[in-house]
């Protein structure tokens, strides 16, 4: 397993270096100037601020001599600075980060608590309206826009109803926790502000629970379609007739072999999650990663471009191995055949 | 099969008494329990925390876009969305009374004098000023704060460009030698880009006023969280994407806020601006779209400031690469064929229409009734004169997903079209990222094009002379030079003349010729000038000046 694990991650050296590479060709090939998006309109036609501006940034040399400088402060541990920001690129992303990794891990614990329960529920009542209930839900759930369920549920749960509190990760009127982490429930318990957790985890249902609807949605119907396969299998029956109860069959018994695929599910929509909740973050006021990569997009800030897609190459390769590694912990054929190097 | 599953379900619940299966059914709903109820406990406690208002305000809360905010050094800023937190914290050279933006009244300084050549400008401080650290502000303040900005050549170091010398004249006496007159420059003393900072306090964290600093500063990190201002307010923090806080300066020398703290909560959606609003969970909304605006007219306890932004939306003609679009005759045919008061139904209260390039709320614009209306047949008479009577086609481009203030750069553009092709003209829209439609448009590649000049700051110069043949915005962007006609010749002339005129009569009258003469035969159509729509709880602010460049003094909020 760790030659395994070790020989994966040795694959990720030529995955990111082929990612910078293609990533600071494209960003270079768009017809934007990052002087035009950095500087105001006074500013950008002083020739002496220009030139010192494209002097400071590197972006007099050529192309290639631009990535190679890249590169060499990349092996130097070095993300570059931010053209938009001024910041360290490493800085940044380590302060945007964990509000998006807060957000998606609290929608994936939602996901899973909502999904498997549901698609268990659906694959064992198959045909009856329980599963036909389940089954709408999920469509709905993967069809609407996430934008639209987002708008919808800020209007009514917090602006009729007040049941949830408005937009942004904690009340104005609140200091953040001492940071540790950056994930403000964490943090507040670490620090034990049990007012400032409350307050963070009541930020972080409305938008969880929206964006919970499409992971959701893909996951009940992935654990139902998967329990459907199992279900039938002879060692439940063997299971039952040792004397096991329904339920206990179920859970203890079908529900492992039934979650191999669903895992592989939650590894792709947590990097799903992690790349895709711009939209989220732009209306809950969420200072995560997916604001900064549409303002870096925007701004055409080329070292934050390239520093984010790092940073999502990097999640995915790692939520990938996660998923074999617990693919291996959950089936022992593939525990075998990793030990025999077949894969 | 499907009859199995349903015998399964239904075996599922007859038989839910047997030891291990109980006990795995308690663990789930025990987790179940307990998640839920924390989660309802949560919200209750954070929306309950919300309900209960205090007595008196202690925190004003501000809902506004973080846009494109930076940095929050007044040296090296120079964003459109900065000034608003700038303002709070630090103290200018002059400043503006209220709301009005016509003349200038003192801030950091309490009187001056202008030399008769316009040259040189003797400013005596105010001794009753101190920086948040208790010190007295001096001489060298200034200095610092001038020199820091020139030399640390961001993109704010223009605003040094006209500046000669710098010298303290007086124990709070300074003077300021300027290379050539600029009659708007008292009004740019106004910028909060032009802010003073304690220079102890700078110094103290790596900031210098050196020729060098531009290698050697390194204080812009530390004043993106603290701040070294004399101002109502002292920063507390920026988390990048979340809030800026600001709490009372105990030394501030003027009156002190009736608050303690302000939040400025970064939330970019008009929508959820306005539901916070409404709820009262902010006091004001700054950046309201004209729709909500409009349906938040009438609302109780809520109203709408409308603050002139005195930028300026227009459509501009590069005279050199569509052939067409090279006569000014074809450039006639498009002023008069757009239905300038029927967009104004577009835009509703977020713009006003504009006689000319300088909007009405700046000094020297032309009245407003000298605005060009639509004129169909004027239009078409046009045409033919171009030789082209049944109009020609041309690729007209504008920023995408741009809001122009609060109005769609889309709709404008659409509704530009549909004007333009009646009169035969027939409009082919090209939408493009707002970063490289303004690349294009820099470097003179675009036969036409909406772009919206904000300004720098408030002057008439930041505007009438760019506009002029050859300066930055007619130059480079539309081709249009003074050698293009004898007309255009005249109006940079004008417009010349007009900036170095320090007599505000014979300045306005140069001012409105050349606006009349570029109405005439200049490349431009003139759409609207863009307002800013502000909602704001009337139950808790009584008043607050607003401002084309700050938006709103948060220091000068009165409370109910």
């Amino acid at each position: 397993m760790i030659t395994y694990v070790s020989r994966r991650l040795g694959l990720l050296v030529p995955i990111l270096v082929g990612i910078t590479f293609i990533t600071f060709m494209v960003s270079r090939a768009i017809p934007t100037d990052p002087v035009v998006a950095a500087l105001g309109q006074q500013a950008a036609d002083h020739p002496n601020i220009v030139a010192a501006y494209r002097a400071q940034w590197g972006l007099n040399e050529s192309l290639l001599i631009q990535y190679l400088i890249y590169m060499k402060n990349l092996f130097h541990g070095n993300l570059g600075q931010s053209i938009y920001t001024h910041r360290p690129v490493a800085e940044d992303l380590l302060s945007y980060m964990p509000a998006t990794i807060e957000l998606a891990g609290f929608t994936i614990l939602l996901s899973v608590f909502i999904s498997v329960p549901l698609g268990v529920l659906a694959a064992v009542k198959r045909g009856t309206v329980v599963d036909l209930l389940v089954r709408l839900l999920t469509l709905i759930g993967v069809a609407m826009p996430i934008f639209w369920l987002a708008l919808a549920g800020l209007e009514l749960f917090y602006f009729h109803m007040g049941i949830v509190p408005g937009p942004g990760r904690l009340s104005p009127l609140l200091n953040p926790p001492p940071r540790v982490t950056g994930l403000f429930t964490i943090d507040s318990l670490l620090a034990r502000q049990w007012g400032t957790f409350n307050n963070a985890l009541a930020h972080l249902i409305l938008p969880s629970l929206i964006l919970a609807t499409w992971t959701a949605g893909t996951l009940t119907r992935m654990t139902r379609t998967s329990m459907l396969a199992v279900l039938p299998q002879g060692y439940l029956n063997t299971a039952r007739s040792k004397g096991a109860s329904e339920l206990y069959t179920i859970l203890r018994h079908a529900l492992p072999n039934a979650l191999i695929p669903v895992v592989t599910i939650v590894g792709l929509v947590f990097g799903d999650l992690l790349t895709g909740v711009i939209l989220i973050e732009t209306l809950f006021s969420w200072p995560g990663i997916g604001r900064y990569a549409y303002e870096a997009a925007i701004y055409a800030d080329f070292p934050a471009i390239i520093g984010i897609t790092l940073v999502f190459g990097v999640t995915y390769s790692l939520v990938n191995l996660g998923v074999d590694v617990v693919y291996a912990r959950l089936d022992p054929r593939i525990r075998t055949a990793m030990a025999l190097g077949r894969r | 099969m499907k009859q199995d599953n349903r015998r399964l379900g239904k075996r599922q619940y007859s038989l839910p008494g047997a030891q291990p299966s109980r006990r795995e059914f308690l663990q789930h709903s025990a987790v179940a329990t307990a998640l839920t109820s924390l989660m309802s406990s949560a919200v209750a406690g954070a929306t309950s925390a919300q309900a209960a208002q205090p007595k008196k305000l202690d925190t004003l809360v501000v809902a506004v876009q973080e846009g494109d905010t930076r940095t929050i050094d007044p040296d090296d800023a120079d964003e459109l969305t900065v000034p608003i937190f700038l303002r709070a914290i630090y103290d200018q050279m002059v400043t503006f009374p209220g709301s009005i933006v016509t003349r200038v009244v003192p801030d950091f300084a309490n009187k001056w004098e202008v030399s008769s050549d316009g040259l040189t400008y003797v400013f005596a401080l105010n001794p009753n000023i101190k920086f948040s650290n208790g010190k007295p502000a001096t001489p060298e303040d200034v200095i610092f704060s001038y020199n820091r900005q020139r030399y640390l050549k961001g993109p704010a170091s223009w605003f040094q460009d006209g500046v000669k010398s710098i010298e303290k004249t007086g124990t709070h006496e300074i003077t300021i030698k300027l290379n050539s007159i600029n009659v708007d420059w008292l009004f740019l003393l106004t910028s909060p880009f032009l802010s003073i900072e304690s220079a102890e306090m700078v110094k103290a964290h790596g900031g210098t006023g050196a020729q060098s600093a531009a290698a050697t500063d390194t204080a812009v990190a530390w004043l993106d969280q603290h701040s070294a201002g004399s101002g109502p307010f002292i920063l507390d923090g920026w988390q990048h994407g979340s809030q800026l806080t600001v709490s009372r300066n105990p030394y501030y020398w003027g009156k002190p806020a009736p608050f303690d703290r302000v939040v400025f909560r970064f939330v970019e959606e008009a929508t959820v601006q306005r539901d916070l609003l409404v709820r009262g969970d902010v006091q004001f909304a700054m950046n309201l779209s004209p729709d909500i605006a409009a349906s938040l007219q009438g609302q109780r306890n809520i109203g709408v400031l409308d603050v002139p932004s005195l930028a300026t939306v227009w459509l501009g003609i590069n005279v050199n690469l569509n052939p067409a679009l090279k006569h000014p005759k074809t450039w006639e045919a498009i002023k008069y064929a757009i239905d300038y008061d029927g967009m104004a139904q577009l835009y509703k209260g977020g713009g006003k229409p504009i006689a000319s390039c300088l909007p009405p709320g700046l000094p020297n614009a032309l009245p407003i009734d000298e605005r060009i209306k639509q004129d169909l047949s004027r239009a078409k008479a046009a045409l033919a004169a171009a030789g082209y009577p049944n109009g020609f086609p041309m690729v007209l481009t504008y920023a995408s997903g741009q809001l122009y203030y609060n109005v769609p750069a889309s709709l404008i553009a659409t509704y530009v079209q549909e004007n333009l092709n009646r009169v035969g003209i027939k409009v082919n829209l090209r939408p493009v990222p707002s970063t490289e439609e303004l690349t294009e448009i820099r470097a003179g590649k675009l036969e036409a094009f909406i772009h919206e000049w904000g300004l720098d700051y408030v002057g008439w110069t930041d505007v009438l002379p760019l506009f002029a043949p050859g300066g930055h915005v007619a130059g480079p962007r539309q081709n249009w030079y003074p050698n293009y006609s004898r007309d255009a010749q005249k109006i940079a002339d004008l417009a010349k003349e007009a900036t170095m005129t320090l007599d505000p009569k014979k300045q306005q009258t140069l001012c409105w010729e050349a606006q009349r003469l570029m109405n005439e035969v200049g490349p431009f159509a003139w759409l609207f000038e863009p307002y800013i729509q502000i909602g704001y709880r009337t139950d808790v602010v009584k008043s607050v000046s607003t401002n084309p460049v700050w938006y709103v003094d948060v220091g000068t909020v009165e409370l109910v």
